[in-house]
């Protein structure tokens, strides 16, 4: 029923958007990362409608933002600034292996649909992070902010009533350096950052791989710089980030591993006005054992670099932005002898048509891999409404190279070996698979207060995957080099409804609603409904209070084959349920400015009504916890 | 008192604050500084093992943009049970609406975010002798003048430290308070 539903609307929906032939990008600022209770930027991936998480230890968060991938594709690009940063650790990127502080975001964007940005197409996805620009002279500021989580045992401990002792937050600190001048600036950073991993659901998994302290130690540190001309801009960004020891939840093996993972990124860009920019991006990912582990991962290092050029011919009928990428990616270890094919070229192309109430976009492009050739295309309008609003559209046809996602890279190459010990391997999969995504909606006003955004959206996948995992007590169902992935089509299609009321001069709410329907075997079906609903109150621009209520209907995990249902199933650190159970979880807190808003103090509470809170049947569960912090700026804010 | 009546207040106080239209004071212009002593007079699952030995609590208040805040830390002591005595230490903040019965007698009352921190005195595990936890609460109060600047309060705050077994506490307090004008260099800090 649900597919043909899905089919009937797709087919509608995409005669639509042809015949209207944008992109939908949402936009989080500083500030609404301020009015919630977590205090790390990938944190407030949760609170986004049209981003999907999953994670085990709240830490790593698995992401996806095209509402159909698989949680372990990663297809998705992270920019600082247009630079490139690959922090990939066995395959999966780490929003949280980055050298950046909270404090200097200006804004993150998530791009969902198929865009040209700095010489990037990007087919599933971007999130790309703006920092703040140094006012002029000397500035300096950081923070200090922790959590601590609710369910310590206290004085039972000393009783019959003794329970363990939990840690599950940690801190996370920062200290900023910069220096503006007439026409350049630099910034020095350095972060410490700590995640304790010692919750029931995952302590027994992680102490039987290692003699150290389970928390994550991270200490990273960054240089920028950048100048401006006139006409000419110059950009260099470079960090190094070391965690020790950092616990990866390798899915598969269903089991968390001890690692050392150190990132260097390097990345120098630069720009002629916005008609000729270029780009150089160098990334290692150096992943090593921890000294005290009992089992570990393999060790390796991984080398990428990106080339890429921008160049926007403005003067012609249809503008025309021509971008070309060349990347290599190579592993580098003890164990392996060829890393096959590493070079990928692209041409990225868009031609741009600007009317007074309408504008259109066709992108395209080629990508060169492996002897194969993966197109794409895809027709962006947007249409003014009579000054009311904006009715968007977008439809694309895209085709990836199976061996280009980070996860069967990895999997292919350096982890070939693991899997072999494992009894495990990978089948025969096919170099191209083809997805299909479409995009329609109308931004408007409505009572002149209510600002609203809804949007349909469709996406099909051919030759969709997703794999079953090894549990320690359920293996003997896998067949070997057989069962570990499945091939198959999958569908999804959905509603997306942002609104925005400003009830008065103090009081401000927003809802976002997000409701998707999709086959039952097409990967995780993670959740069908998502609601975010978040209400300010301002008083004062120096003071602000806010709740935040969150629903999630129940979410169904295909590759957790154990039944709650099914007589017998028991749950334990290495079994878990397939369903998560749905909920409504809550939060508020309020952030205080002073001291002429050079210093701000935030305290929060999290999931307020106490609900069980997970987003991974082996993963951990989140108390009631409190958030508080100090943010410092020596030059205000 | 059911965890449910708990959010109920909660919910309700929270709405008082925000409907609130009435600023008494400027915010931060005028700082309250009070200390007393503090008794427990709740029994509940904590006091079959600890009995309450002493207390004492000291805050400051000052208006802020909707009623009063106030910033305040508290000391309970609890006798030995099985060789473990131990000390909470309470710091907390206040949000406080005044609902005056009586147009001379102000009464308070306010919703409490804070955190507890417990120092074990114990021979054994020397590694976890000291803990934190959220603690949630309601607070209460009567202010009787005795001068421009003086005056007596009559306390009761109701406290839930989120522990695994939770704990809960109603502890009643007799304080002095003394009110004065916020230094200029002090309202500029907290503006």
């Amino acid at each position: 029923m649900i597919k043909i539903t899905c089919q009937i609307t797709g087919i509608v929906f995409l005669f639509v958007s042809y015949c209207f032939g944008s992109g939908f990008n949402d936009t989080v600022r500083f500030k609404d990362l301020l009015n919630t209770s977590n205090f790390r930027y990938a944190d407030f991936m949760q609170y986004m409608a049209n981003v999907d998480v999953n994670s085990t230890d709240f830490y790593h968060w698995r992401i996806r933002i095209d509402d159909l991938s698989d949680y372990h594709e990663n297809g998705w690009v992270i920019m600082i600034d247009e630079h490139l940063l690959k922090p990939q650790i066995y395959g999966e990127k780490i929003l949280n292996q980055l050298a950046l502080s909270t404090m200097l975001i200006d804004s993150i964007e998530i791009i969902n649909s198929p865009e040209l940005i700095s010489g990037i197409y990007s087919d599933k996805g971007i999130i790309h992070i703006h920092t703040v620009k140094p006012k002029q002279g000397f500035n300096l500021y950081g923070s200090v902010l922790a959590g601590n989580e609710s369910g310590d045992p206290g004085p039972y401990k000393y009783t019959d009533k003794s329970s363990p002792n939990i840690d599950k937050i940690g801190q996370d600190n920062s200290l900023i350096i910069e220096h503006a001048f007439r026409s350049n600036w630099l910034r020095f950073s350095l972060y410490y950052q700590q995640h304790t991993f010692t919750d029931t659901a995952i302590y027994k998994r992680i102490t039987s791989t290692t003699e150290d302290w389970p928390g994550a130690n991270k200490i990273a540190g960054s240089f920028d710089f950048q100048h401006f001309g006139k006409r000419w801009t110059h950009s260099i960004s470079s960090a190094l980030v070391s965690n020790q020891p950092y616990f990866l939840y390798v899915d598969m093996l269903g089991q968390e591993y001890p690692i050392h993972p150190t990132h260097f990124q390097w990345s120098y860009s630069g720009k002629r006005q916005d008609l000729f920019k270029w780009y150089a991006d160098y990334n290692l990912n150096q992943i090593r054992r921890c000294d005290n582990a009992i089992k570990s991962l393999e060790p390796y290092d991984q080398h990428t670099v990106d080339l890429r050029t921008d160049v926007f011919l403005k003067n012609l009928t249809f503008p025309l932005r021509i971008g070309y990428q060349v990347s290599g990616d190579a592993y580098v270890s003890d164990e392996i002898n060829t890393n096959g094919n590493i070079l990928s070229q692209s041409i990225n192309l868009e031609f741009l048509s600007d009317k007074v109430n309408s504008t259109s976009k066709l992108l395209s492009s080629f990508r060169y891999f492996n002897k194969k050739l993966a197109s794409n295309i895809s027709l962006q309008n947007k249409q003014n409404i009579r000054n009311q609003g904006l009715f968007y559209s977008q439809l694309a046809m895209s085709q990836r190279h199976t061996d280009r996602d980070p996860f069967f890279q990895f999997w292919r190459v350096p982890g070939r070996s693991l899997l072999s010990e494992n009894g495990l391997a990978l089948p025969d999969y096919p170099e191209l698979y083809t997805f299909y995504s479409g995009n329609i909606g109308i931004k408007t006003t409505l009572f002149s207060e209510i600002k609203t955004d809804i949007r349909f959206f469709i996406r099909h996948q051919q030759e969709h995957w997703w794999f079953k995992t090894l549990n320690t007590e359920s293996s003997e169902d896998l067949e070997p080099e057989q069962a570990l992935f499945k091939f198959y089509n999958g569908t999804a299609a959905g509603l997306i409804i942002n609104l925005n009321h400003r009830f008065n001069e103090t009081i401000r709410q927003n809802l976002s609603l997000k409701f998707r329907v999709q086959e039952k075997n097409s990967a995780d079906n993670i959740p069908a409904i998502k609601l975010v609903y978040g209400i300010k109150y301002q008083p004062d621009q120096n003071f602000g209070l806010f709740t935040n209520i969150i629903y999630q209907s129940r979410s169904y995990m295909i590759h957790y084959q154990i039944n709650p249902e099914s007589e017998g199933a028991e749950r334990s650190a290495f079994i878990a349920e397939n369903i998560l159970a749905g909920g409504v979880w809550g939060e508020a807190g309020f952030n205080k400015w002073c001291w002429n808003r050079r210093l701000l103090v935030r305290v929060a509470i999290q999931n307020i009504n106490n609900k069980q809170l997970q987003f991974h049947p082996l993963g951990m569960n989140r108390e009631m916890s409190m958030i508080a912090g100090i943010y410092f700026w020596l030059n205000g804010q | 008192m059911k965890k449910q009546a708990v959010y109920i207040i909660l919910l309700l106080l929270l709405t008082s604050m925000v409907t609130g239209s009435s600023r008494n004071a400027e915010p931060f212009s005028t700082i309250q500084w009070a200390i007393g002593p503090l008794t427990n007079i709740s029994q509940t699952d904590i006091n079959q093992y600890w009995h309450y030995a002493s207390g004492f609590t000291t805050k400051m208040r000052t208006p802020f943009y909707f009623g009063a805040a106030e910033l305040g830390v508290a000391f309970n002591s609890y006798d030995e049970y099985k060789s473990v005595e131990y000390i909470q230490v309470h710091c907390y903040l206040t949000f406080l609406k005044e609902f005056s019965i009586l147009k001379k007698i102000p009464t308070y009352l306010g919703v409490t975010v804070g955190n507890s921190f417990f120092h074990f005195d114990s021979e054994e595990n020397q590694y976890l002798q000291n803990e934190s936890e959220l603690t949630l609460g309601i607070s209460g109060g009567i202010e009787i003048p005795i001068t421009q600047q003086l005056s007596a309060q009559i306390t009761s705050h109701y406290s839930k430290i989120f522990t695994f077994h939770a704990i809960k506490t109603t502890n009643v307090g007799l304080l002095l308070a003394y009110k004065f004008s916020t230094p200029q260099w002090m309202v500029t800090f907290l503006k």
